[in-house]
């Protein structure tokens, strides 16, 4: 069911790959290209979010929803779900419109697959 | 109950090279074949698993099968005929991929129990994916013989219980078990905090105990002879195990010894010889005082690498406090994962 919701995910335009990590950075179930290391990638998701909802804490912005890594090459976004995040690796011209609304819908799925 | 065992030992290294029916007495064969004959003949269903058939001698066989225990090659088969697996075999790769075998077959709420140096948490740490995505009611734990099983030394168990974090990785029901388990056979049984039991089980106690020695020795001559508050006693004696620790482990034991230099150290440790009565410490200078030309050796092809002397502790609560409890967690495991990787 989780690798359905990843697949779907991939078919977005600009999507090149998908994962879903435990908050502490266990790879849950992950679709990326072949070669980005998933493990590798699922622990820097967990401490960039984990990082990054810390400091929402701290700035009294919490709860934390997402996360975006802009680079010149592409983007990385990560949403909450609850038990795990949901993170996706993007081209750089993407529609971050849709991709959000589509991350959201995804990250309620997942937030009742996961508990 | 039902028990398998994993690895039969080697008995080449037990009778020929470690010389054990002469040194220590009892006779073979010893290590995990010695395990299943002895809970075999404690009333338990035991299965043996040994592919490798020249581990043991046609005769040594004979006793395992006469004493009812069930040989087999298949680690598979073993896994489905336990409530709890015992792993006596080395650690490592092997082990690991034994052990992601045995969470595919293990009957539920079933038992895997490691015997060698290393924390049962470490093997948690490894299997943790099969275990919290398939396989959430096996239990890891450890069934240290804390000697080499036949060996009249061999009188107890060390059973590695809930852990000093707050990481349980074996059910109360399931260290029961492994504590029923080695008291039906006549040992005495210890449990421990998972995370410690490898420090006070078998060769890990060498360490610890000339260790323990020392600390206990210079926490008296610090809070009772100096006067030191005990804060700063505790404090200096953390400086120093992290100083060894961060050094083998950047650079091994070798790196660790040349920087330590210990010709320096015994200068340095005898004016600290501040009581009529340091047996430890005079033992400990004995010892650095004969050091032979193959220490010296070890010295010379010592490179130090580059070490941070890290407080873990410390560390770990920076982590926490930086990207949350869960994610530092996370970062911790994999630490420990790929120290023994």
């Amino acid at each position: 069911m989780i690798a359905r919701i990843l697949k779907d995910l991939g078919r977005i335009n600009g999507v090149n790959g998908s994962l879903v990590v435990g908050k502490d950075g266990l790879i849950i179930e992950t679709e990326v290209p072949s070669d980005i290391d998933s493990e590798l990638v699922a622990a820097m998701s967990s401490a960039v979010f984990g990082t990054a909802e810390r400091s929402a804490e701290e700035m009294k912005h919490e709860p934390l929803e997402q996360v975006m890594i802009e680079g010149n090459r592409g983007k990385t976004l990560m949403i909450d779900a609850q038990e795990g995040i949901l993170v996706l690796i993007t081209d750089v011209d993407i529609n971050l419109g849709l991709i959000r609304i589509e991350m959201r819908r995804s990250a309620e799925r997942l937030r009742d697959l996961l508990t | 109950m039902k028990v398998s065992v994993y690895g039969a030992g080697n008995q080449d290294l037990y009778v020929n090279q470690l010389k054990l029916p002469e040194k220590y007495g009892g006779v073979p064969p010893y290590g995990g074949s010695r395990m299943a004959i002895e809970y075999a003949q404690a009333g338990h269903e035991v299965y043996l698993a040994e592919p490798n058939r020249a581990m043991l001698e046609d005769e040594h066989w004979k006793i395992v099968e006469d004493a009812g225990v069930t040989v087999t090659a298949d680690d598979a088969e073993a896994a489905k005929n336990a409530e709890i697996a015992v792993l006596f075999t080395p650690f490592g790769k092997k082990t690991f991929e034994i052990a992601k075998e045995i969470t595919k077959h293990i009957p539920e709420n079933g038992i895997i129990a490691n015997t060698c140096t290393v924390s049962p948490i470490v093997l948690y740490y490894v299997l943790e994916r099969e275990l919290r995505r398939d396989r959430k009611d096996i239990g890891i734990a450890s069934l240290h013989p804390a000697a080499v099983p036949g060996t009249p030394q061999h009188g107890h168990y060390v059973i590695g219980g809930h852990s000093s974090s707050d990481l349980d990785i074996a059910t109360e029901e399931q260290i029961q078990k492994c504590l029923q388990l080695a008291e039906s056979c006549g040992k005495d049984a210890y449990i421990v905090p998972a995370d410690v039991s490898s420090a006070v089980a078998d060769m890990g106690s060498l360490v610890t105990a000339v260790t323990l020695s020392g600390v206990l020795d210079y926490y008296f001559v610090g809070t009772q002879i100096i006067k030191a508050p005990e804060e700063m006693v505790e404090k200096q004696i953390l400086m120093t195990l992290q100083t060894i620790a961060s050094l083998v482990e950047s650079s091994g034991v070798n790196g660790m010894l040349k920087a330590m230099n210990p010709e320096l150290l015994i200068k340095s440790a005898k004016s600290m010889h501040l009581l009529e009565e340091q047996e430890e410490l005079d033992a400990a200078l004995n010892t650095l005082e004969r050091l032979d030309d193959k220490v010296k050796t070890w010295v010379e092809k010592g490179t130090i690498q580059p070490t941070n002397l890290v407080a873990a502790q410390a560390l770990a609560k920076e982590l926490q406090n930086l990207m949350g409890e869960t994610a530092a967690e996370g970062t911790i495991r994999r630490c420990m994962r790929k120290m023994f990787e």
